[in-house]
């Protein structure tokens, strides 16, 4: 076929092509081994960024660069720059930046038109076009890179493609690095022990919490019962008392007929006492006084009842569950209230039966996706996934995951989301109880409620529950 | 992503439409790229399409039909067929303008509608695609490089009728007509290979334009220009030196100018003759400068019958390694395949055995616009492209 001078042409075309193609991938690779030894080499943040610029600059020309790092809900914080002007300033996380957050270099092509630079583009002097965003995680830092170019749409996916190299290669590979330096300083070991102390110390909270409304609902309820029946008592006699009363009046009344009745003065006497001490009227208040009391001791069963509720999840019927059956049946009912802002993806894998009360488990998912849903802000994906795994603690477990792209949870707030009354959302809108009555309901199982989140980025929640072959044990 | 193929023979556009109908069960594309034949009515195809596909659509006239090869089936014209994407983890958009007294500005606009559309306006998309109406390729391409830049992609192709009459056609989702500027952003979830060539090898004769205006070449080396070109190849066209249409006298013999890398690579764009005026000017399809030096190209039969599978192996060299395309979308010159039109078969057969399998999918043009090996797009002719989507 080369024989011919227009095939000839045509190869040397291709030749072309494919030569541009290896030298580009030749380029990225020395850039990704520099890049590696650059992130392993620095000790502070900023040493990382200058280095990351240098580096990355050789494959995707700039003539600006910044980084963002997440600063809270729907926002973030230009905290590097090689134009000072813009350090500090802060940036909503519109669709582009959410896209970058979640790991997906962009390539845009007028920064005019984007609305996130609203406020930002009449700082960039001299005056930049277009930017590509490169997501980038380091240790500790979950950021993104933005580079700027004066030329509109110099930004292409062949750069989208290098940064998503560059990306995946730092990531895998400083994951690789930094576990095996933590295997060597038994840094693994120690985080394990500081989770097991944390999610001890969550239980030991929780049970306590449980432990005291028991206590507190027994304690109250003894009181109750002897203070019950006496003013029930009370109640029951009042009657008499008063029948008594009118009798005596009736005495009084029949002596007055006869003065010469050797008894008239001491009748007289108890007449006159009994005015004097108004027993009429003290009749009529313990009347008031048990009616009050007989409702405040309604009021103070009815919150012991709640208390003993609260403190006893275990106190249902268990049956053999099947999780699938369970995500389905929240899932049609929490449906309604999240297709107006959210897609709900639900990917339910092979799991096995656990023995669990079916109401409570839907109550668990309702309040994650109600939760998962209150994230999301504008639009957003919400992911309902199912399986079944081994838990380093609690061995072969059914799990159920919810996990959403909104706003995300400071580091922060995350060691606080199961406490009781803790919210972030605003008042009157959460009665802070949602995760911490989830909590306990799957601690009661035996399994463990568990939380990942990075702000702007995302949370899942996966809740683990020994199955049934695991409890028989 | 997945990639479906489907046609139709049918020359009455309900026939063709319920035979497509019929194959496209199950399949819920993300963009579907429509091609067909001038004499079906694309108004209706639209709108049949747009009822069925809940996704955006694009669609031009193929000169005489479209190519389309599946696993079970080869057919070098069909007259409807449908180049259908799944890609649920990309984005694509589609919008059109009527080319109207500013085809810049209305293809900014029609771009615009597309980067819209597509939920990722403000990023630069991996591929422009664009179907138009032969006349103002240069001025459109200048339209959406004041919109996105001029590094992104474009490729695509002029509408095609039968018989350079002018009753060539558009259509989107929502829209059809004659003078449209139909343009699709694609964001597809991998990267796709693609190629642009015109395989055809410079002589050593070349000429300077003395004047043109536009498309109408007046004069080449101060002489007239239909005189200075039927001199050169020979008397090829001395039968029609007063006035006559030459297209298929003209497709081995183009013009080409030469466009070179920053490395020195040469490449060449190229210009196709197709009439003569009264005038002894010659008309082409595309845009020529005074002043610019012309290289007479020369291309084969045989060049021509090998173009499409070259071009397609040039395409799917440039997916990542290992990777099998899932379909091949080509534009395919429509004065090319004329040229070839009674060895079609063969081109056929050739294509089914080198790509066992892949769908592929070519649309007929009047005209090709794509990306140079300098990385700038441009409107020629008598070329081919593919794009490989893996």
């Amino acid at each position: 076929m080369a024989n011919h001078p227009e095939d000839l042409l045509e190869s040397l075309n291709s030749a072309y092509r494919l030569r541009e193609q290896a030298e580009l991938e030749r380029k990225e690779n020395e850039v990704l081994l520099s890049g590696i030894r650059a992130l392993l080499e620095t000790d502070s943040q900023q040493d990382i960024y200058a280095k990351m610029f240098e580096i990355l600059g050789q494959f995707i020309p700039h003539e600006q660069a910044f980084v963002l790092e997440q600063d809270s809900p729907g926002q973030m914080i230009c905290t590097t720059s090689t134009n000072s002007v813009l350090e500090n300033t802060h940036w909503d996380v519109d669709p582009v930046f959410k896209r970058a957050v979640l790991g997906q270099p962009c390539a845009v092509y007028s920064i005019a038109r984007q609305p996130a630079w609203t406020h930002h583009i009449k700082l960039m002097k001299p005056a930049m076009a277009s930017a590509l965003y490169c997501p980038f995680s380091g240790p500790d830092v979950d950021a993104i890179l933005v580079f700027c170019h004066h030329e509109k749409g110099f930004y292409v996916q062949t750069h989208v493609h290098m940064a998503e190299r560059y990306r995946e290669f730092t990531q895998q590979t400083l994951l690789s690095v930094n576990a095996k330096l933590q295997a060597l300083e038994s840094q693994q070991l120690k985080l394990e022990k500081e989770r097991a102390e944390q999610s001890l110390i969550q239980s030991e909270k929780m049970a306590s919490l449980g432990l005291l409304a028991a206590g507190v609902a027994h304690e109250i309820n003894n009181p109750i019962g002897y203070v019950t029946s006496n003013i029930n008592y009370l109640s029951e006699n009042l009657s008499n008392l008063q029948a008594m009363k009118a009798q005596l009046e009736d005495v009084i009344a029949a002596s007055r007929a006869f003065p010469d009745n050797p008894l008239t003065e001491t009748i007289e006497n108890a007449a006159k006492w009994m005015s004097q001490s108004s027993i009429n009227e003290t009749c009529e208040d313990i009347a008031d006084l048990v009616r009050d009391c007989d409702q405040g001791l309604t009021r103070i069963k009815s919150i012991v009842n709640e208390l003993r509720n609260f403190a006893r999840a275990d106190d249902d019927s268990f049956e053999d569950l099947d999780i699938n059956d369970c995500v389905s049946s929240t899932i049609r009912l929490v449906s309604n209230e999240l297709k107006y802002h959210c897609d709900l993806i639900v990917d339910l894998g092979e799991t096995a039966s656990v023995n669990a009360n079916s109401g409570k488990i839907n109550q668990v998912l309702t309040n994650l996706l109600v939760n998962a849903g209150h994230a999301i802000e504008n639009k957003g994906n919400i992911t309902v996934s199912t399986g079944q795994d081994q838990h380093p603690d609690l061995g072969n477990c059914t799990w159920f995951a919810v996990e959403d792209n909104g706003c995300g949870i400071s580091p922060e707030n995350l060691s606080r989301i199961f406490e009781p009354f803790y919210t972030s959302k605003e008042v009157g809108k959460g009665t802070g109880l949602g995760l911490a009555i989830s909590y306990s309901i799957i601690e009661k199982l035996g399994g463990k409620l568990e939380v990942k989140s990075t702000l702007n980025k995302g949370t899942k929640f996966t809740a683990f529950i020994p199955t049934i072959m695991q409890n028989a044990k | 992503m997945e990639i479906n193929v489907v046609s139709s023979t049918a020359m009455d556009t309900p026939t063709a439409l319920k035979e497509i109908i019929g194959k496209v069960n199950g399949i819920v594309p993300s963009l579907v790229i429509a091609a067909f034949n001038t004499e079906l009515d694309g108004e209706l195809i639209s709108s049949e399409l747009n009822a069925i596909f809940d996704c955006p659509i694009i669609g031009s006239s193929s000169c005489k039909g479209a190519l389309t090869i599946t696993a079970s089936d080869a057919n070098a014209s069909a007259s409807l067929a449908l180049f259908l994407i799944n890609d649920p983890k990309g984005n694509y958009g589609v919008g059109h303008r009527e080319l109207g007294e500013d085809p810049k500005t209305s293809a900014m606009e029609a771009l615009d509608m597309a980067l819209y559309a597509s939920d990722r306006g403000y990023e630069s998309p991996t591929l422009i695609w664009c179907m138009l109406p032969p006349g103002a390729e240069e001025s459109i391409l200048e339209g959406f490089s004041e919109v996105v830049g001029s590094n992104v992609p474009v490729f695509g192709g002029s509408s095609a009728d039968n018989d350079v009459s002018g009753q060539w056609q558009q259509l989107t989702d929502v829209s059809a007509g004659t003078n449209q500027i139909c343009v699709a952003v694609l964001y597809p979830s991998t990267a796709p290979g693609i190629s642009f060539s015109s395989g055809y090898e410079p002589t050593e004769t070349t000429l300077t334009v003395t004047s043109c205006e536009g498309r109408l070449l007046k004069t080449l080396d101060n002489v007239t220009a239909a005189n200075r070109y039927d001199e050169i190849i020979k008397g090829t066209i001395t039968p029609y030196l007063s006035g006559g249409n030459i297209l298929a006298l003209t497709t081995l013999h183009p013009f080409g100018r030469k466009i070179t890398t920053a490395d020195g690579i040469e490449d060449y764009l190229l210009s196709h003759p197709d009439a003569i005026n009264e005038y002894g000017e010659l008309s082409l399809f595309s845009k020529i400068e005074e002043g610019e030096h012309l290289f007479l190209m020369q291309g084969s039969r045989q060049n021509l019958l090998r173009r499409a599978n070259r071009v397609i192996k040039n395409a799917t060299e440039l997916l990542p390694e290992g990777a099998k395309p899932k379909g091949i979308l080509m534009i395919y010159c429509a004065g090319c395949m004329l040229t070839i039109e009674d060895e079609l078969a063969i081109m056929l057969e050739a294509l089914q055995q080198e790509n066992q399998g892949i769908p592929i999918f070519a649309i007929y043009t009047f005209g090709e616009q794509g990306c140079f090996l300098d990385g700038q797009n441009r409107h020629g002719n008598l070329m081919i492209s593919a794009v490989a989507f893996d």
